[in-house]
């Protein structure tokens, strides 16, 4: 003798839900899917639906997850839980860099929904996406509206993250190409100048090697040696050049990750703090 | 006795450059050379084998794009040596031959191995120091285009 069919369902919905609080979301899909089966009615349960699209999203399903997400934000009646399959399907769309998408979307249920929590929600993520473009000082446009317009933690938080972006606007950047410049003119520079000490040392060593050996090629007159060593001399001055470059990039994708860093910390600690 | 006055010695040779030079310091300014080029080969071989420094078990699972035949088979004998003969492996992912085969093959010869080299350089023992990689496993991450490493917020604002 089983359990009621009604209890079993609760059973299981519980144990769901355990598994998407503790982050397992391959098992929680799992599920889901068989309490949305069970109850016969997937839009009788929007919250459960959502659950599993976000699962899917997390599995980077993203297809799947976008036409959950899309089903359910044309069918639902509550005005609020399509805001948040919108807010989901957004989600989706910046998970995959498609910003301008999840703008609309943010935007969409910023308009549907009827909660003021919701409503902030969505404004938030709109106005924090440019910065996935580095559009900074769109970000810090929209936060500041934001920080006007909503009172209270809202506002602040809203104000703390307008000056983290505003922050990002004003990172220290290095020039690839004045970098790279720098190391063609003293092999190993252009690395230094970005912090990267040993690769610039390792660089300068390179090439001041394999230009030894050409000149030593040249200088015993050995025709084969000689285009041997300049090929590899010549690679070798190439990659130093290159590697100035490229330590640049680094220093600069290093000092934006920072800014994402303090964004992410940031929007963790709320609305817990 | 030569007409100009001096000795004609049989050790004596006459160079390109009109210098009057023995044999014997000719033997030893070429013996010099030598050890010179030696010690630049042993400068170069030792850098190349300290990009790889951790002992692995083997195979390698890296995917392995087709390059030209020439650069596949530098490639091939380099992780020969590097990491099946000496059973060691690079610090980044992809590795420094898998990097050389994407850069080869996506940017042609010249350019792909110029990268290739530049990430050789940077593959030294300290590399594990630097705080501009991000992790790939036990591994550095160093794609041939270097990613934002940027993780997506949006979720943490979703209330469900």
């Amino acid at each position: 003798m089983g359990l009621p069919a009604a209890a079993l369902l609760t059973l299981t919905l519980s144990f769901a839900d355990a598994l998407y609080d503790g982050g397992d979301y391959g098992l929680a899909a799992l599920e889901y899917s068989r309490v949305l089966y069970e109850s016969g009615d997937t839009l009788g349960q929007p919250e459960e639906a959502l659950r599993l699209a976000r699962c899917l999203h997390a599995l980077g399903r993203y297809q799947e997850s976008l036409t959950l997400y899309s089903l359910l934000e044309s069918r639902l009646q509550d005005p609020d839980s399509r805001a948040l399959a919108a807010m989901g399907a957004g989600a989706v769309y910046a998970d995959l860099g498609f910003h301008g998408r999840s703008i609309e979307l943010y935007e969409e249920a910023a308009r549907t929904a009827t909660g003021e929590d919701l409503v902030f929600r969505a404004e938030l993520l709109g106005a924090l996406t440019p910065v996935y473009d580095r559009e900074w000082s769109l970000a810090v446009e929209g936060l500041g509206e934001l920080e006007e317009e909503w009172p209270g933690s809202r506002g602040q938080l809203a104000g703390e993250l307008r000056g983290i972006a505003a922050r990002g606007d004003r990172l220290p950047g290095r020039s690839p190409f004045w970098c790279g410049l720098a190391s063609a003119i003293l092999p190993g520079s252009g690395q230094m100048i970005c912090g990267h000490v040993k690769d610039g040392l390792m660089a300068f060593g390179m090439t001041a090697a394999a230009g030894a050996l050409l000149y030593a090629a040249v200088d015993e007159d050995n025709l084969s040696t000689s285009m041997l060593m300049g090929w590899l001399t010549f690679s070798f001055y190439g990659a130093n050049v290159y590697g100035g470059a490229r330590a640049a990039e680094y220093y600069n994708v290093a000092r934006r990750r920072e800014v994402y860093t303090q964004i992410r910390d940031r929007l963790e600690r709320w609305p817990g703090d | 006795m030569r007409p100009g006055g001096l000795p004609i010695n049989p050790e004596q040779t006459l160079r390109t450059k009109g210098e009057l030079r023995p044999a014997s310091l000719e033997s030893r300014i070429s013996g010099q050379r030598f050890f010179g080029g030696l010690v630049l080969a042993a400068v170069i071989l030792f850098l190349s084998l300290s990009c790889a420094w951790e002992p692995v078990s083997l195979p390698a699972t890296d995917p392995v794009p087709a390059v030209p035949g020439a650069a596949d088979a530098l490639l091939f004998e380099y992780r020969l040596l590097a990491r099946d003969l000496l059973a060691r492996r690079c610090n980044f992912y992809p590795s420094c031959s898998i990097y050389g085969q994407l850069a080869i093959s996506e940017y042609g010869p010249v350019v792909g191995v110029i990268m290739a080299l530049e990430r050789w350089t940077r593959c030294h023992a300290s590399a594990r120091e630097q705080d501009y990689y991000e992790p790939a496993g036990s591994r550095l991450s160093d794609p041939v285009h270097i990613m934002e490493g940027l993780e997506p917020w949006d979720c943490l604002l979703l209330p469900f």
